[in-house]
């Protein structure tokens, strides 16, 4: 299957140089990014969450889909390159695979969220099922598809 | 969801009897189901992860997506009817709006498990067994890469 890069290969490139912000927790979201070349910071609540440096990286892929305000702060820790793809919702109700794309990559972010999280449950507890209502609970069944 | 049901109207429906097995941890993969009514156990690992009722739930798309074998076990709690959607990549490629409503539903699951994680990691704040536990959840959460250093069980 092509690559989101060869898939959005069309799109505008944007240059961002080292401390640039790409994305600030709480403005209006909308646009999608993928990862060129570079390395950028992600954060929540002034967490650190990851650092992205794979190109081919999808970034506010999450207030595209969810119609909400961006719940990161996304920023370049060196010179870093970006395709661009303004108005995404609409891009994707067009272009099938991009979507389906998007849909694996967020897959794959469960399908590892969810095997550490039965690992920590694991050691956590020594066998015994999770409570329902604590913590490792609600984020399994989360993350497993229950609403809440 | 009324929509999703809309878009899986000419799939067949599968009927289930309470404690039927729909999918076995460990199957190979490829089919999506659509809940229309019922209710379904997930479980992994011989542990119960969640109970899903809502009507045009998805059930097997991560198998689908990341064309792995099943990493979890389904089975109805009470008698269930589903929409049946074999083959589902090529149904997902000429179906935008089902691909998209995928995607979308991924996205709900790793925001509250976002929110969730960030409220886990406050309240262990200072406790560093749970500290480098939550960094690789994180870092799962954010790219997949990580499961990589999972799997050399760093």
């Amino acid at each position: 299957m092509a690559t989101l890069l060869t898939l959005t290969f069309s799109q505008p490139s944007l240059r961002l140089e080292p401390g640039d912000v790409l994305i600030k927790e709480g403005d209006p979201g909308g646009d999608l990014y993928v990862l060129e070349s570079g390395r950028l910071r992600v954060e929540r609540d002034g967490v650190t969450l990851a650092t992205i440096s794979s190109a081919g990286a999808l970034i506010g892929e999450m207030s595209v889909l969810l119609g909400t305000e961006n719940t990161a702060t996304v920023r370049a820790e060196k010179p870093t390159l970006v395709r661009v793809v303004k108005d995404a919702l609409a891009y994707l109700e067009r272009q099938p695979l991009v979507a389906l794309r998007v849909a694996m990559l967020l897959s794959q972010r469960l399908d590892a969220t969810s095997a550490l999280l039965v690992e920590a449950q694991k050691q956590v507890a020594r066998g015994k099922p999770p409570e329902p209502n604590g913590v490792f609970g609600r984020l399994m069944a989360t993350v497993s598809g229950e609403k809440s | 969801m009324a929509s999703i049901l809309a878009l899986v109207t000419g799939q067949p429906r599968l009927e289930l009897a309470a404690g039927d097995t729909l999918i076995q941890a460990g199957e190979s993969g490829g089919e999506l189901y659509v809940l229309e009514r019922g209710r379904l156990l997930v479980e992994r690992d011989g542990v119960p992860l969640a109970t899903i009722s809502e009507a045009g739930a998805l059930i097997g798309e991560m198998s689908v997506l990341l064309g792995v074998d099943h990493s979890a076990s389904v089975r109805a709690e009470a008698p269930t009817t589903l929409r049946v959607i074999e083959d589902a990549i090529p149904f997902l490629e000429r179906t935008p709006l089902m691909a998209l409503h995928v995607a979308t539903l991924a996205c709900e699951r790793l925001e509250r498990t976002s929110a969730l994680l960030v409220e886990l990691r406050k309240e262990t704040e200072g406790r560093a067994s749970e500290q480098g536990l939550l960094s690789r959840i994180f870092g799962a959460l954010t790219t997949p890469e990580v499961r990589g250093r999972v799997a050399e069980g760093e």
